[in-house]
């Protein structure tokens, strides 16, 4: 029976019969002497790795503190997108104005369910022309037929509904530049109706004023 | 007996006036550039335009009730043919004007109504047609705008290179024959375009179905989204572009490029990349849960 020392032994001697040098299997002086040889370029290159890194490291803090401040606004909308992306998008839509809510209301709302890239996000004339355009519309909407202020509104609120939609998946996927371009142009679409109906509610034929 | 037959007489007689008032037939023409410009307006009824050789546009029908009188006026090259409601005219009542127009074939054209339906046919000048629930059926060759919330849209082309605006919100339409430059967009309408050789196209759905069938031009554009309504493309005679095509949570199915591929190891993101024939144009597909269909052949 072999003890803890006797086991021991036999792995010193085990290692004592290992060979005591390993020769490379090629001559490897050949490329250390032409790395010495270049020595003078490889410094000239490291010292300006080392000043892009110090010039770099100057810089490096603002954007430091942009990407922390960044970091902490992602998370808090990504944390405020997902608490609400925790409800059905059915059931969301239940907290936005109803599609048939006067529109000055609806132009009113700024969209805070909007989680990311909201109206505020495209610029303040941007936003400006998107509450015009509805409060001109509210005011011109009564002349369409009722049928067609429904669809209207309808439609509004489809085109909203998607909004939210593409909001939810940037909070789970702010870098994904599918959604940003389909965020973007559902912005249009939604400018681009109400301008539209804006403009043909407006050319409707005129009554007599006489 | 005298008096009451009288009284009856009259009666008849002013109730006749009455419904003659009420339903004025029209029949009226006023000399017209033949390369000018006629705007026509009208509420509920129906516009229905055509184009003949002369230099002149000419007026008939019936005004409905509710209306006021007729506006039709001409000057320089501009004609003017509007239907004015009575001061307090409620859309409830028969309002229905039907009015049937002849205008120089190379008029420029633009006609707005609520419910009146639009038909123009032989114009070949630029068409600008709007209707907020009234359906549009043209035939064009030139320059076209047609927009509308619910009514639906019928145009043909002749295969000649135009520039095609068409706009609904949740109208319907069918397009076909048109080539050139086409811009089409629905919030929730279904369209169906069968169209020529295509240099530029802007295609935008927001939940209504989309289906363009078209050839191309080796150095096309075509931008196509959709956000939940279904995408078809289907492009035919030899095609040369680079194709891109990606969906957040849709479905990519291509029956001639290769497989779309997963975008997320866990996601239902996917993408389609490649490149047909010389590559000289580009298509690009964008869609969120919308389903895409895409043919290269």
């Amino acid at each position: 029976m072999t003890g803890k020392n006797g086991h021991d032994d036999a792995l010193l001697r085990a290692v004592r019969r290992m060979p005591q040098d390993i020769a490379p299997r090629r001559d490897l002086w050949s490329g250390i002497e032409a790395a010495i040889t270049a020595a003078p370029s490889g410094v000239a290159s490291l010292d300006a790795a080392r000043a892009k890194k110090a010039w770099t490291s100057r810089l490096s803090w603002p954007y430091a503190l942009a990407a922390g401040v960044g970091c902490m606004a992602l998370g808090a909308l990504l944390t405020f997108g997902l608490l609400r992306g925790q409800a059905p998008i059915s059931q969301q839509a239940t907290n936005l104005p109803a599609p048939t809510a006067p529109l000055e209301q609806q132009a009113a709302v700024r969209y805070s369910d909007a989680n990311f890239g909201g109206y505020e996000a495209l610029g303040p004339e941007y936003e400006q022309a998107r509450a015009q355009l509805a409060i001109g519309l509210a005011q011109r909407l009564d002349r369409l037929p009722p049928e067609a202020q429904q669809k209207v509104e309808r439609n509004l609120a489809e085109i909203r509904r998607s909004l939210r939609e593409i909001n939810l998946a940037l909070a789970l996927d702010p870098d994904s530049t599918l959604l940003q371009q389909l965020l973007l142009s559902t912005y249009q679409s939604e400018l681009a109706m109400l301008a539209n109906v804006n403009q043909m509610a407006g050319e409707i034929p005129a009554r007599s004023e006489t | 007996m005298k008096a009451a037959c009288a009284a009856l007489l009259a009666a008849t007689l002013f109730a006749t006036q009455a419904v003659a008032d009420d339903e004025e037939m029209i029949d009226k023409r006023l000399a017209a550039d033949p390369a000018g410009e006629v705007e026509v307006s009208n509420v509920a009824g129906s516009v229905n335009v055509s184009g003949w050789d002369r230099a002149e546009v000419h007026v008939s029908g019936e005004l409905g009730s509710g209306v006021e009188r007729l506006v039709f006026e001409s000057s320089g090259k501009r004609t003017v043919v509007k239907v004015m409601l009575k001061k307090g005219y409620h859309r409830g009542g028969n309002g229905e004007t039907d009015l049937n127009i002849r205008v120089p074939k190379g008029s420029r054209l633009d006609v707005n109504t609520v419910s009146a339906e639009i038909i123009a046919q032989d114009v070949t000048g630029a068409q600008r047609l709007q209707s907020v629930s009234g359906d549009i059926s043209t035939e064009t060759s030139a320059e076209a705008d047609l927009k509308t919330v619910s009514g639906t849209i019928s145009l043909r082309g002749n295969g000649q290179s135009s520039q095609l605006d068409l706009t609904t919100v949740s109208g319907d339409a069918v397009v076909t024959r048109i080539a050139g430059e086409v811009t089409v967009s629905t919030v929730s309408g279904s369209l169906e375009l069968s169209l020529d050789k295509l240099t530029r196209a802007k295609l935008r759905t927001t939940s209504g179905d989309l289906s363009v069938s078209a050839r191309l031009d080796p150095n096309a554009r075509i931008d196509a989204e959709t956000i939940s309504g279904q995408l078809t493309l289907d492009f035919k005679g030899g095609v040369d572009a680079q194709i891109e095509a990606e969906s957040f949570s849709g479905d990519i199915e291509s029956c001639s490029g290769p497989k779309a591929k997963s975008t997320q190891e866990y996601g239902p993101g996917s993408e389609l990349r490649y490149t047909e024939g010389k590559g000289t144009g580009r298509i690009s597909v964008s869609s969120l849960s919308g389903d895409i269909n895409l043919c290269t052949r």
